[in-house]
């Protein structure tokens, strides 16, 4: 320890004001070494060739309260415990806590109860730590609840469900994605699902979302047409979605089926229903051979087109490609510059036309029973 | 049925339900199939078919073209005892001209294809 206490200065040292704590002045001498100034009366003095040297003897005979006062002058030098400790006594916010990724994960270990950390103590003080907690078990809450309402379970085959999830940007396109769905259901008036719609939190619940989704589907028919025995058997097909029940391999999975779109005629005469099936390539169980390819997979789309019968008035549900609903082919996005209801009856009269082997322009019915 | 009322003769498309008759031009080369009386469309799943009486030619391309020479109507039928069945889809009048019959399709991927309208 270079620090000596002294009780007697010359005057004639050339001193620099350093720093200030605790009330009393730090200054810089000519030598190369600290000394505490301002002689106040009956306070000792400390000399020393470091500053934190100086700082450590003033704090064991001082109160040690964190100091309000400003630090002033030129920090010559401090070494980094002492600065650190000192921004950490005085500056810390529990948002700075938890922006620190090893604070936060020290804080998170601490508050949440995993281990115990003493880390903690001596670098934040009680108040920061308890706010700190307060924050992490907001976040803790708020993405249970994130999980709960959007995260989907896997879906049962033979069922629509409604929405998707586990990615944020597939969340987000996959709300938007239902908003539309909820829009065009809107339009048709229906009042069973304005009714369900109205608590909006229940529609993302998986159970009620299946129901909705199959109901929307028949709900969109019936706005077509009348629904016959033929409609219903169109209706079954496309709850069972029997083309994925080829040999594709024991592994591979149909992980659950969405709307994608919804798009009707101005006149509703015809509909164009979008769906979506998410598939899933290999085992969830780790350990097995094929737990490696969990994230194989990816989704297919099925594209149906509804039309009414221009005698009896029933609607007909005919598969087309997917070209007219999927957004990332090229025929889409040909055709889909523009307000988005005008192209989307653009490509239902192309897809009408589509059926006959004819192109947009060249069907043109004149007589239709 | 909605009709425009317009000549017979500028009708260039007539839709009945599931099948489309196309107005064509006389072709310069075509052989008449003698064992055919018309065309015969299966509709969808509901047990019916449509049906048109009129001589059918072959084309060298081997396209089946309809060369109806007085007006003629486009019936709907039942698929299993033949009786008219004009609930489905009213009777539709074809005036006289080269028609090509053109069923309904739809996407069937991982499918045979299937021809669907017969001409006997």
């Amino acid at each position: 320890m270079t620090t000596n206490r002294i009780t007697h200065v010359p005057n004639t040292t050339p001193m620099v004001l350093v720093d200030r704590r605790w009330g009393v002045d730090i200054y810089h001498c000519g030598d190369g070494t600290y000394l505490t100034a301002k002689l106040a009366t009956g306070r000792p003095r400390y000399r020393g060739h470091f500053l934190g040297d100086v700082v450590r003897q003033m704090r064991a005979v001082y109160n040690p309260a964190p100091s309000v006062t400003p630090t002033r002058g030129r920090v010559l030098a401090m070494d980094a415990e002492a600065r650190a400790r000192e921004i950490v006594r005085e500056a810390i916010t529990p948002e700075r806590l938890l922006a620190c990724p090893e604070w936060r994960r020290i804080a998170y270990d601490r508050l949440v109860g995993r281990a115990w950390c003493a880390e903690l103590d001596p670098w934040a003080p009680r108040r920061v730590q308890e706010q700190a907690g307060l924050l992490l078990q907001a976040r803790i809450a708020r993405r249970a609840e994130r999980k709960a309402r959007d995260c989907a379970a896997r879906g049962e085959p033979g069922r629509i469900l409604g929405l998707v999830p586990q990615y944020r940007a597939r969340r987000a396109a996959a709300r938007r994605k239902w908003l539309e769905t909820r829009l065009a259901a809107e339009t048709l008036g229906v009042g069973t699902f304005r009714a369900a719609w109205r608590d909006g939190e229940l529609a993302h619940l998986i159970g009620q979302v299946s129901g909705l989704a199959d109901s929307l589907v028949r709900a969109v028919v019936r706005a077509v047409g009348t629904i016959g025995d033929q409609a219903e058997a169109d209706l079954a097909a496309m709850r069972t979605n029997k083309d994925f029940q080829g040999n594709r391999g024991r592994n591979h999975k149909l992980e659950r089926t969405t709307i994608e779109r919804i798009e009707h005629l101005p006149d509703w005469s015809g509909a164009l229903i979008t769906m979506c099936d998410y598939t899933q390539y290999g085992s969830r169980n780790w350990g097995d051979g094929n737990s490696r390819y969990g994230s194989r997979g990816g989704c297919t789309y099925r594209c149906y087109l509804v039309v009414r019968d221009a005698t009896r008035g029933t609607a007909h549900i005919l598969r087309v490609p997917p070209k007219f609903g999927n957004s990332g082919t090229a025929y889409f996005r040909s055709h889909g510059p523009g307000r988005a209801r005008a192209a989307g009856a653009r490509r239902i009269r192309a897809a009408i036309a589509w059926t006959f082997a004819q192109e947009a322009g060249s069907y043109r019915p004149q007589v239709e029973a | 049925m909605r009709r425009n009322q317009s000549d017979p003769a500028t009708i260039t498309q007539i839709r009945q339900g599931d099948v489309l008759l196309i107005r064509r031009d006389a072709p310069a080369d075509a052989t008449r199939d003698e064992n055919a009386r018309g065309a015969r469309i299966p509709g969808e799943r509901s047990g019916h078919e449509h049906v048109i009486e009129a001589p059918v030619y072959i084309l060298p391309s081997g396209d089946r073209w309809l060369r109806v020479d007085a007006p003629t109507p486009l019936r709907t039928v039942r698929s299993d005892t033949g009786a008219p069945w004009q609930d489905r889809h009213a009777d539709v009048i074809v005036p006289a001209g080269w028609w090509e019959v053109v069923p309904q399709r739809q996407y069937a991927p991982r499918s045979r294809p299937v021809r669907r309208s017969r001409y006997d």
